[in-house]
């Protein structure tokens, strides 16, 4: 569990990020600031294009593009700021102290060489083992990932594997190095859901064990409810709202938040219907001047259309909004 | 493929439905019986494209052929001495016969043998201005599709100026300033054709930059050359493979011209472009003197060319899913 009063492992500050477009520039990435505490997982949820993979990348110094510039900012990883490091000292932190699970496991294995290969190579370059021991380790590492018959599976081409062994191969390729920090992005999105459930349970464990800590984007808040021990909601770009996951999902402050958490697709035996956010997803091209959910948001007032708001505490988390919901808001009403 | 997805462990759809039975060993792990069905050697394979293709079939045995013919020259020829500066001036010009079946040139020569030896001295060529070509081609395609920007805009511009000649023209101006010799010829071709495998390879380069593997790897802290060799270019060795095999045949018959120009190869060489370009002057009254090597460029050219399809349809893994 977090323990907010220890030093943060990854601390975001003010990171701005934007496209080169023939239209001009995107303003993709705006946001204030995210911690991220030593052993803690942190969900990070948000729609699609509300920049969560985007700060996924610029942590790890993959910006997708070459268009794509950070303009202002900083990434401290142990007080340390990722952007001002020079790339060979990146290409060090880079699957060593900090590594990443992909969202598509297939696309992440090169198909020309069998997985052992890169699985090695990462525990010969990060931890410097001789070709001997980079083999008995990994063979215990696919052992601590569940897959059977390891010394068969080091020899097998991608194709030749399942998507959830490809996937365990990702998440033992992830840990090899010994990272204090993971990034997973949606790393089960395109599993099924059985495999799905049992790729959960295994970066659980793993969690557990290693107490590393995690930066887990996803769409999916019922694997945020069921991993996450806080989580921060984006929305154009920015952090919106940081809370401990119980806190988040019984009480949301944010009124982006609360919608959000109304959209979750629920099996029920009546017809209902999905209720959906109004309104567009914010048009990037624009730097927007107030709150960038003001357009969509229900209880918007002329300050919301002025003024940015930047998170405060509010509970046992933070939130950015001028009106934040309390429990059992009479507003909330107002939102249903 | 066809490999099952059985074996994640943790329960959860593992039940083989239970209609196949006597299959359930198979199904605990795809391993051993698994194997034997699903990884056959590339033999095997080699095989099949072979027998599904007749045309690549004869193909390959053309090429087999030629490079036999290369090889085994000195005992193949029937007048080993003939490949070389033997002069037999009591048999000049003699018409195809079983003791010279191509018959003889001007200086009384076995053209059977001379043509054989000439498949060493072709052979050598096209290997050696594709070699040449894709040790450039590949590294500047690489990088210019790979780290984009300005380095990519250089080289392809560069490119774009070399292709802007005809391959034939240029190679004839290079060798001509390098002077005539077999060697400053295939030097000449090959710079002359790299520009083809940098376009290729800069293409592949392009594609494969975004792919999730180039991604992982740079988040697992590759280095650049690393990504570059273990991860674009291997993943583009099929397209080039096949163009460079198809390749194969123009670049013996360009380094031919070159000969037939008297830029190339020179007396006493068996090189068949020349043995063309002598030969020509006895057109009229001795029709075999070209006939057999020009016969001789065009069976080495249509063979890897149709080998080169082959080895499109045989590296396109989406055929072994069978």
């Amino acid at each position: 569990m977090a323990e907010p009063q220890r030093l943060p492992l990854l601390e975001i500050r003010n990171l701005s990020l934007e496209f080169a477009t023939p239209l001009g520039p995107v303003y993709a990435l705006n946001l204030g600031g995210l911690d991220l505490y030593p052993g803690e997982v942190l969900g990070l949820v948000g729609e699609s294009g509300s920049g969560k993979s985007l700060t996924a990348s610029t942590v790890l110094g993959l910006l997708p593009s070459r268009r794509a510039r950070v303009t202002s900012g900083q990434v401290l990883f142990d007080g340390r700021d990722l952007l001002r490091a020079t790339p060979a000292e990146l290409q060090h932190i880079r699957g060593r102290d900090i590594s990443m699970i992909f969202q598509d496991p297939m696309a992440a294995l090169n198909p020309v060489f069998p997985v052992g290969e890169p699985l090695l190579r990462i525990l010969r370059l990060h931890r410097g083992l001789r070709p001997a021991e980079a083999r008995h380790e990994a063979l215990r590492i696919l052992d601590e990932v569940q897959i059977p018959d390891p010394a068969a599976i080091l020899r097998r081409y991608p194709h030749e594997l399942s998507g959830g062994q490809r996937q365990r191969i990702m998440i033992a390729m992830a840990i090899a190095g010994g990272p204090r920090l993971l990034v997973a992005d949606e790393p089960t999105t395109a599993l099924d859901v059985t495999v799905q459930e049992q790729v959960i349970r295994l970066l659980q464990a793993l969690q557990r064990a290693h107490g590393t800590a995690v930066l887990f984007i996803t769409h999916n808040m019922g694997v945020v409810a069921r991993l996450a021990d806080r989580v921060a909601v984006m929305y154009g770009g920015d952090v919106v709202e940081v809370a401990p996951v119980a806190e988040l999902f019984s009480a949301p402050r944010h009124p982006y938040s609360r919608l959000l958490l109304d959209a979750i697709p629920r099996v029920s035996a009546r017809r209902e219907r999905l209720p959906a956010i109004g309104g567009e997803v914010p048009d990037l091209r624009r730097r927007p001047v107030g709150c960038a959910f003001a357009p969509r948001c229900p209880l918007v007032t002329a300050r919301c259309l002025s003024e940015r708001p930047s998170l405060s505490a509010a509970g046992a988390g933070q939130v950015a909004c001028f009106h934040p919901l309390a429990a059992g808001d009479s507003r909330t009403e107002a939102l249903a | 493929m066809t490999t099952t997805e059985v074996d994640d462990r943790g329960g959860g759809g593992r039940t083989d439905q239970g209609g196949r039975p006597g299959q359930g060993s198979r199904t605990d792990r795809p391993s051993e019986a698994q194997d034997q069905a699903t990884r056959r050697g590339s033999l095997f394979w080699v095989w099949h494209v072979l027998r599904q293709n007749p045309l690549t079939a004869l193909g390959a045995a053309m090429v087999l052929g030629l490079v036999l013919a290369a090889l085994l020259a000195p005992w193949l020829a029937p007048f080993p001495g003939d490949g070389g500066v033997d002069v037999h001036p009591k048999s000049q010009l003699l018409a195809p016969s079983l003791e010279h079946p191509f018959g003889t040139d001007e200086l009384g020569r076995d053209l059977f043998s001379r043509v054989v030896y000439g498949a060493r001295i072709s052979l050598f060529t096209g290997s050696l201005v594709i070699g040449l070509a894709l040790l450039i081609g590949i590294p500047l395609g690489a990088a210019a599709g790979y780290l984009g920007g300005f380095v990519d805009e250089v080289i392809m511009r560069f490119v774009d100026i070399v292709l802007s000649f005809p391959p034939l023209l240029l190679a004839t101006a290079l060798a001509a300033m390098l002077g005539s010799s077999l060697v400053n010829a295939m030097i000449a071709v090959a710079v002359a054709w790299w520009p083809w495998y940098a376009r290729i390879m800069r293409g592949q380069a392009v594609a494969l930059r975004e792919r999730g593997y180039v991604e992982a790897a740079r988040a697992g802290g590759v280095g650049t050359l690393r990504i570059l060799t273990r991860h674009i270019i291997a993943n583009s060795l099929p397209p080039l493979i096949v163009q460079a095999s198809m390749d194969f045949g123009s670049v013996i018959l360009t380094s031919a011209s070159l000969s037939f120009l008297g830029l190339g190869a020179q007396p006493p060489q068996p090189e068949w472009g020349l043995l063309i370009s002598t030969g020509r002057t006895f057109f009229l009254t001795n029709w075999w003197y070209v006939t057999f090597p020009g016969l001789a460029i065009l069976v080495t050219a249509v063979a890897f060319n149709l080998v080169g399809d082959g080895l499109r349809e045989y590296l396109d893994p989406r055929l072994r899913s069978v």
